[in-house]
């Protein structure tokens, strides 16, 4: 076997950094599908509107195919006396918001996934099933998902949720936003649903049009703001309330993109491989130097 | 009468058909200027310009209650699928409960001139649709209906209006609804005279005579009361009890017919007011015939009493000492006087002060000596 010496370790390593990052100048970016169109959809939920009818939930899981009990039976009021999250089984839910200090009406929130312009859990996930696609929907491939539930952590309005008693196949579960039934052409079930219409679906810029006139026109019954017009960066369902939004249920996360502050250290070391190249290039040139120094005091010595 | 008919037909048909354009016979509404419907000064057929809906300015048409059709069965959107059966909405019930809280046009809220449009004629059936300002039918109905509903009993529930459909999609006819046809809102009472107290020093208190605006100056309820709420009056125990909304809003109420900054000893004062007494408004006593008339008579402008000059000419323009009959005044003039001019005797323009004879007689006074026959006055008729 040929011996190899520590200078043809070197030249080798040097040729491939070399290959690698001459290869990684050009390369597709490798990773999830991410787009922001300018076409995207999104809903406007009123809360000012919904009656807390819970038509949605049902409309919901019919459309998901998962078991419910009859419509008829959503109008049991009793299951507003704990507020509720997205769960695997139910990927929104309606939670009731009485106002303490009056005996005012409750304000009813639908809670389900935001569908962030910049998804944390696109970003989060290691094996790339989440993809944020062309019409706004963030949705994820089952068969990619290794179960890692990264993307339950990244989320800020910690929305997917997993097949815990599962114990064979668990799958991460959240709103889809109706994807398959919106490639159809259709509505979101629950905004095909909703009795008053408190949930419009729409071109996102033509919501925050409708959202804003809204606002304009009856300036005493809401807040002025639209949640989720930059809320986490934008999100595709955005709200409108009546009073401060979170007291209903709708956290107050900044308005900076979250997948912004990791997403720029992680993807700053590899940039388009030359801080590595770099690096590797800094250490040969210590290890040459000292060599050289080395190899001097050994020819002075002989 | 025939009007009348035509609206309630017209109520009718829009409520079940839809899709109708706007009837242009009535269209054109004397005082109202067409950019208040219209973008453009000379809109056209071709061209309408219409604004888009829902526009800031109304131009609706009042209505009464009794106009309107009495029950509406609300089935533009009725599916046999669904688990609910159409509403029958009690029509006449819902307008005489909002007369006095803004009246046809809380749920009309956009009305053009001439007919009464119902839900369908602008809000699309469909909900996939590009004027997303607008709700769809099904979410204007419930937005609509629910708004109140919520407040007055806070129950949203879903049978409080729909009957269940039956196991082969055949209508159950809820019960106590076919009652509805009859509901009314039972007769509000009128309070009399009104003595609140203020927190002003002087003119501490105020004296508001309620059925002297409503009985003698002909007020409606709806022109000072335009905004209560059922839960205004009812508490959830449904008894009425609560102030209107009305009366907590002080000067804005009466603003509308007195002038509120200068006018202040009118119902301001130590004391609470007596009734209203033209004589003692005016100066101008009411006498047999004026006394007779309804106040809108003379003071012709809806709800604003503006002051007359008290000059006969004011009303009785045709009046000249020609054509004038003295003996309605229970004095034939003998025919020398009958020759003068009224200004002669009558030295004031509102024949108010005594006839002064010193134009021609220095030392005759009225009524010592009488420039003509006493008679009895002519029975007074009213109107004439």
């Amino acid at each position: 076997m040929k011996k190899k010496t520590r200078r043809d370790f070197l030249k080798t390593s040097a040729l491939i950094g070399t290959a690698v990052a001459s290869s990684s100048l050009h390369p597709a970016k490798a990773g999830p599908k991410n787009i922001l169109s300018p076409d995207r959809m999104g809903v406007l939920v009123d809360t000012t509107v919904c009656v807390g009818c819970r038509s949605c939930e049902w409309a919901c899981k019919v459309a998901h195919g998962r078991s419910t009990q009859p419509l008829a039976e959503y109008e049991d009021r009793s299951v507003y006396q704990t507020s509720r999250r997205p769960d695997h089984e139910s990927v929104t839910v309606v939670n009731e918001h009485r106002q303490e200090e009056s005996n005012g009406t409750p304000v009813y929130t639908k809670v389900q996934c935001m569908h962030c312009d910049h998804p944390s859990c696109v970003s989060a996930c290691i094996v790339g099933a989440f993809t944020k696609e062309e019409n706004g929907s963030v949705v994820w491939d089952t068969n990619k998902c290794i179960g890692c539930r990264y993307c339950m952590v990244a989320c800020p309005f910690q929305i997917p949720a997993f097949e815990f008693g599962e114990a064979l196949r668990p799958d991460v579960v959240k709103c889809d936003f109706c994807f398959s039934r919106t490639q159809e052409g259709k509505l979101p079930a629950c905004v095909e649903m909703c009795p008053v219409e408190a949930l419009t679906y729409g071109p996102r810029t033509e919501l925050i049009k409708v959202a804003r006139e809204r606002i304009r026109r009856a300036p005493e019954k809401y807040v002025h703001h639209i949640y989720g017009e930059t809320e986490a960066g934008g999100t595709s369902w955005m709200y409108l309330a009546s009073r401060d939004f979170a007291g209903l249920g709708l956290p107050n996360v900044g308005t900076h993109a979250m997948p912004g502050t990791s997403e720029s250290i992680q993807h700053g070391i590899f940039a388009y491989f030359i801080p590595p190249v770099l690096l590797y290039a800094m250490l040969g040139g210590v290890m040459w130097v000292t060599r050289r120094g080395k190899e001097s005091e050994h020819e002075e010595l002989k | 009468m025939r009007t009348i008919l035509a609206a309630i037909l017209g109520v009718c048909v829009v409520m079940v058909a839809h899709g109708q354009g706007v009837d242009k016979r009535s269209h054109v509404v004397p005082g109202m200027s067409c950019t208040t419907c219209h973008t453009s000064e000379v809109p056209t057929k071709e061209s309408p310009s219409v604004r888009s809906c829902p526009r800031t300015l109304m131009a609706t048409v009042r209505h009464s209650a009794e106009e309107g059709p009495d029950v509406i069965r609300m089935n533009t959107l009725s599916d046999t699928a669904s688990l609910y059966a159409p509403v029958r909405f009690t029509h006449k019930a819902h307008a005489e409960m909002s007369e006095m809280a803004g009246g046809c046009t809380m749920c009309h809220h956009y009305n053009p001139p001439g007919r009464v449009l119902g839900c369908s004629e602008c809000h699309e059936v469909s909900r996939m649709r590009t004027n997303l300002g607008r709700p769809d039918l099904k979410g204007a109905y419930h937005q609509q209906c629910l708004d109140c509903h919520k407040r007055w009993s806070n129950d949203t529930g879903c049978r409080s209006c729909h009957a269940l459909r039956g196991e082969a999609g055949a209508v159950v006819v809820q019960e106590g609804k076919e009652q509805a046809r009859e509901r009314r809102h039972p007769v509000v009472t009128k309070p009399a005279r009104l003595v609140r107290e203020t927190g002003y020093d002087e003119g501490r208190l105020v004296t508001f005579s309620h059925n002297e605006h409503v009985d003698l100056f002909g007020l409606e309820c709806a022109d000072c009361h335009t905004s209560e709420s059922c839960i205004r009056c009812h508490e959830k125990g449904k008894s009425a009890s609560a102030q209107p909304v009305a009366a907590s809003l002080g000067h804005q109420s009466c603003e509308r017919c007195h002038n509120v900054n200068e006018q202040c000893d009118r119902c301001h004062g130590a004391e609470p007011k007596p009734g209203f007494n033209h004589q003692r408004r005016s100066g101008w006593p009411l006498r047999q015939y004026h006394e007779q008339l309804d106040c809108n008579r003379c003071h012709t402008k809806k709800n604003v009493f503006t002051d007359l000059s008290g000059s006969c000419a004011t009303c009785h323009k045709a009046w000249t000492p020609e054509n004038f009959r003295h003996a309605v005044t229970g004095l034939v003039l003998d025919q020398n006087h009958a020759e003068l001019t009224c200004d002669v005797c009558h030295t004031d323009d509102r024949f108010v002060a005594k006839p002064s004879c010193e134009a021609c007689h220095e030392q005759y006074t009225y009524p010592q000596k009488s420039p003509g026959k006493r008679v009895k006055r002519l029975a007074a008729v009213r109107g004439k």
